[in-house]
């Protein structure tokens, strides 16, 4: 039971796994910020930041992407790509209310939004 | 250059006088075909069901001509006719034309052109038969129980909240059949990637194999995210988790957004597989290296990379972001210039070529001339003002038949009559092929050239009631359907009948360069004797006479090659 | 016939190479080409979970009352915890792959009965202790949805049941991946303690280990876009 693996020593992955625990408790510590301090989109986008670099620990190595071949990482990277092309659909919902030249399709999604 | 490695030529006499073991005889239980990993065999039992499904979705397709022959539906009942017509969209996207090439074609002749022995992943390969296997089997189950009347588009929130009928069950049919193909387009890719025989480098591949790669890397793309979009539909049709119900502050818009994400690179799915034959038979055909090489081979690529950012000129009309809109048109533009690169590159390779018009060449040119055309017609309804008076219409129901049927289905009977004789080792009968061929382009343009008449008339899609001036256009197109049914039964005779009186056919009777028409008709198990090493480039016409002098296929040439081809090829 | 054939062409010594397919021709490339196809598909699962982040993005943008309001029922507790627990998971996952790597078999078996261990931990968090008291609290949508809060009309509770519908899609989606990676690795830690054939070698161990990875990485979003939802 052996192979041409490369084998990742140990201590790397306590490493990485203790990283991703402090990351964790920075997750959780942003979401008790104050929302005066911070406000809440910034919350999101340091919330998202913050599960990216997770997300990038956990592909690179324990998933063992950094020791990979070319191919391999072409492939762990164009699914993100790819699904950046589908959020694309996104600018749909950004732009539609320019559909009206005065806005009015904007208003009535607003007015509708505001019933909350 | 001269092929190295190839086979002795001892080995084709030996078939001549003992029968060689090949694919087909190596074994004959039921259990080593239905249990079988190799890419031959599972290639067969794709062409076997796909073969089914087509004949299926034809008889749907018949039964709407004819009830479209009067103003008044007079055969079905409005929901009948919905019915049928779903019917006919589903079987025909995803359980004939989606898998259709890939599946069979590609299966069979991917691993040979690139001197593999066998796809890298086999059992895959046996599973994706099986999904589409179970897949097909529910589908028809649903249709049998009742049917869908949504279209093949299962459009909602009609789909997921107000349809009666087997919504649910047709849409699990149609997510297992997206990991069917999945499945095969995983393996491709591995395949392509891992598998080629030394020397084999990437601009040495045939252009069928570029294909195949762009077709699989769009498979895995697109094909999960309209898995889980209609996986949606079918939970919202059970709880309503609102998604796509307006009623719930969902959107029906975000559905098509996010269906035709895949069900726009999906007509490339279609379409990309019959290009890469195309140029096969192309080269062939006119004994030249395609002209032009590394644009087709590059604009595959870019088909399939532009193809994922067109899918919103499907929702011109629906009120999408009219700025995303004209962006939607620009690029729906720009995606041709790839398509055009093709055509325009294969017919300077027909030009002063030593062109024989052998029966795939007859299809090959057929579909050149009409996948232009339906080409072309997409540029319209990419056109924004223009769309807004055809879309729904038949000029849209045309141009998909022109690219689908005239395009992919042209480009498969190509692929299928080219390499039957690798498939099966026989050859069929090259008269009645091409008297089919030329019976099948006229019947083609007789159905649907009427229907873009009848769109830009105005006559709507999806209705089988209609203003009786329409009455003699859609008479003219059902007398058309009448004459392209004809085409397509004479190939399912004599392609039969070749099985049991076709001549044997030789390794090489196309007297074709390519690592498939080196090992013998039909391939032994494993593919070739030895892996063969490559030094020469693909479609590299010019050695031919090299391979004669090195290797005597002469003796074989003369009885075992099909009518009309020069044999021992051309300096 | 050809079997022996191809195998005496080239001077590499296949025959020797244990554990290879016949249709590669040798272990790199078989590594190689495993690793790849593992990673297409995940790249179709990325996609696929891919495409429900995207419905979950447009509806939060448009309706940002309804999910904050939507996520005061869910506690960040038991999200936290499940975090956690998958998080280890993931390394007791990477060790088990490392002892296969390193021949030692019996290890790699432990590993992979502890990860499945953390995978059933974090199903019975996620069904006991979230999912049950939201059917207790009428928050499944079409079976029981009630909202409660009065100063909501209508078309609000049909956005707090779009907020609830997209929570049980996608906990629900990662749930089913959850238990499949269970089923995963209980055949493998059986095979390795029989000392099946096909788990002599670390391959099959290193796929699961990717798929799990994966699993985990999805929950990595789900926690923070569910869970954590700042007030306005
Ligand atoms: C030159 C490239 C192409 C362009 C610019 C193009 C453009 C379009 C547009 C704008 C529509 C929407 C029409 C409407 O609904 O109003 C459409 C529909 C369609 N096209 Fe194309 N197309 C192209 C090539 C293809 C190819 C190669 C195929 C298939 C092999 C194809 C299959 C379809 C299908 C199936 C529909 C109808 C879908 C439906 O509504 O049921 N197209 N095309
Ligand atoms: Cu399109």
């Amino acid at each position: 039971m052996s192979g041409h693996a490369h084998v990742t020593p140990v201590k790397v992955y306590f490493t990485v796994y203790v990283l991703l625990l402090m990351l964790l408790v920075a997750t959780v510590g942003v979401y008790f910020i104050p929302h005066n301090i911070l406000n809440p989109p910034a919350a999101l986008a340091v919330a998202m930041a913050i599960a990216i670099v997770k997300a990038a620990l956990v592909v690179g190595f324990f998933m063992q992407v950094v020791y990979g071949s070319k191919l391999t990482w072409l492939w762990a990277a164009i699914g993100f790509v790819w699904l950046s092309l589908l959020a694309g659909i996104m600018i749909d919902y950004s732009t539609r209310h320019m559909n009206m030249p005065d806005g009015s399709a904007f208003d009535r999604m607003q007015s509708q939004s505001s019933v909350e | 250059m001269s092929i190295q490695q190839a086979p002795a030529p001892d080995t084709y006499v030996k078939q001549e006088s003992e029968p060689v073991k090949n694919y087909l005889n190596a074994e004959h239980t039921v259990a080593s075909w239905l249990l079988t990993k190799d890419h031959k065999r599972i290639a067969v039992l794709y062409l076997i069901s796909i073969t089914f499904f087509f004949i299926i979705g034809g008889v749907a397709a018949s039964l709407i001509r004819a009830e479209l022959t009067s103003p008044h539906g007079r055969l079905f009942t409005n929901d009948s006719y919905n019915k049928l017509f779903s019917a006919h969209g589903i079987i025909m996207v995803f359980f004939f034309l989606v898998p259709s090439i890939p599946a069979t074609i590609g299966n069979f002749i991917i691993p040979l052109m690139i001197g593999a022995k066998d796809l890298a992943f086999p059992r895959l390969n046996l599973l994706s038969w099986y999904l589409y296997t179970i897949a097909g089997g529910i589908a028809l189950t649903a249709m049998i129980m009742g049917g869908v009347d949504t279209g093949w588009t299962f459009y909602t929130p009609y789909s997921s909240v107000y349809s009666n009928g087997q919504v649910v069950m047709t849409l699990i049919a149609v997510f297992i059949a997206g990991f069917s193909s999945i499945a095969t387009g995983i393996n491709f890719i591995v395949t392509i990637h891992k598998m080629r025989a030394p020397g084999l480098t990437w601009f040495r591949l045939p252009l069928f194999i570029w294909a195949h790669y762009a077709t699989s890397v769009i498979i895995v793309l697109g094909t999960p995210v309209v898995a889980i979009t209609l996986a949606l539909v079918a939970v919202e049709r059970v709880f309503p988790i609102g998604i796509f119900n307006p009623a719930q502050g969902g959107d029906p818009i975000l559905f098509q957004h996010m269906f035709w994400f895949y069900s726009h690179p999906a007509v490339y799915i279609m379409i990309l597989p019959s290009m890469g034959i195309i140029s096969e038979v192309i080269a062939n055909g006119s004994r030249k290296r395609i002209f032009g090489y590394e644009l087709v081979a590059f604009s595959s690529l870019a088909i399939a990379g532009f193809g994922f950012l067109v899918w919103g000129h499907h929702m011109f009309v629906t009120g999408e972001s009219v700025y995303l809109a004209m962006v939607f048109s620009l690029i729906s533009f720009l995606v041709a210039v790839p398509s055009a690169i093709k055509v325009f590159n294969w017919t300077a390779t027909i030009y002063k070529g030593n062109v024989t018009l052998h029966a795939p060449m007859m299809y090959a040119l057929g579909f050149i001339g009409l996948f232009t055309i339906g080409g072309l017609t997409g540029l319209f309804l990419a056109s924004l003002a223009v769309d807004v008076h055809l879309n729904m219409t038949y000029f849209v129901v045309a141009h998909f038949h022109y690219v689908m049927v005239g395009g992919a289905i042209f480009g498969f009977m190509a692929g299928l009559h080219f390499w039957w004789p690798k498939i099966t080792g026989r050859l069929y009968n090259e008269l009645w092929a091409k008297i089919a061929a030329g019976i099948i382009f006229l019947g083609f343009n007789l159905t649907f050239f009427p229907q873009f008449v009848l769109g830009y008339l105005g006559m709507p899609r999806r209705y089988h009631y209609y203003p009786p001036e329409f009455q003699a256009w859609n008479i003219l197109s059902t007398a058309g359907a009448s004459v392209l049914g004809v085409g397509y039964l004479i190939p399912a005779v004599y392609l039969s009948l070749s099985l049991i009186y076709g001549k044997k056919a030789s390794a090489n009777p196309w007297n074709a360069v390519g690592l498939e028409w080196q090992t013998a008709s039909p391939p032994p198990t494993e593919n070739f004797e030895d892996i063969p090493i490559v030094t020469w480039e693909a479609y590299d016409y010019t050695m031919l006479p090299d391979v004669e002098s090195d290797l005597d296929y002469s003796s074989l040439e003369n009885e075992g090659s099909v009518s009309g081809v020069p044999a021992g090829g051309v300096k | 016939m050809s079997v022996e054939a191809a195998h005496s062409l080239h001077n590499e010594p296949h025959e020797h190479e244990e554990h290879l397919a016949h249709q590669f021709m040798n272990r790199e490339q078989q590594d190689e080409s495993y690793i790849v196809g593992m990673w297409s598909f995940l790249v179709t699962e990325i996609l696929f979970f891919g495409a429900l982040f995207l419905c979950y993005s447009i509806f939060r943008i448009q309706y940002p009352m309804a999910f904050q309001e939507g996520h005061e029922e869910l506690s960040w507790v038991y999200g936290c915890a499940n975090t956690v627990i998958l998080l280890t998971s993931s390394l007791t996952m990477v060790l088990s792959v490392h002892a296969a790597q390193t021949g030692k078999r019996i290890l790699s078996a432990m590993w992979l009965a502890a990860t499945s261990v953390l995978a059933a931990g974090f199903l019975v968090v996620k069904l006991a202790f979230e999912w049950y008291p939201k059917f207790q609290h009428h928050l499944i949508p079409g079976v029981n949805f009630h909202w409660p809060h009065e100063q909501f009309t209508e078309v609000a509770a049909g956005k707090a049941e779009l907020f609830f519908g997209l929570y049980f899609a996608m906990t629900g989606l990662h749930g089913i991946h959850v238990v499949i990676g269970i089923g995963i690795m209980a055949v493998l830690g059986t095979m390795l303690l029989l000392n099946h054939k096909s788990t002599q070698y670390y391959m099959p161990i290193e796929l699961a280990g990717l798929y799990w990875h994966f699993v985990d990485i999805v929950w990595i979003f789900l926690f923070p876009l569910f869970y954590l939802i700042g007030k306005r």
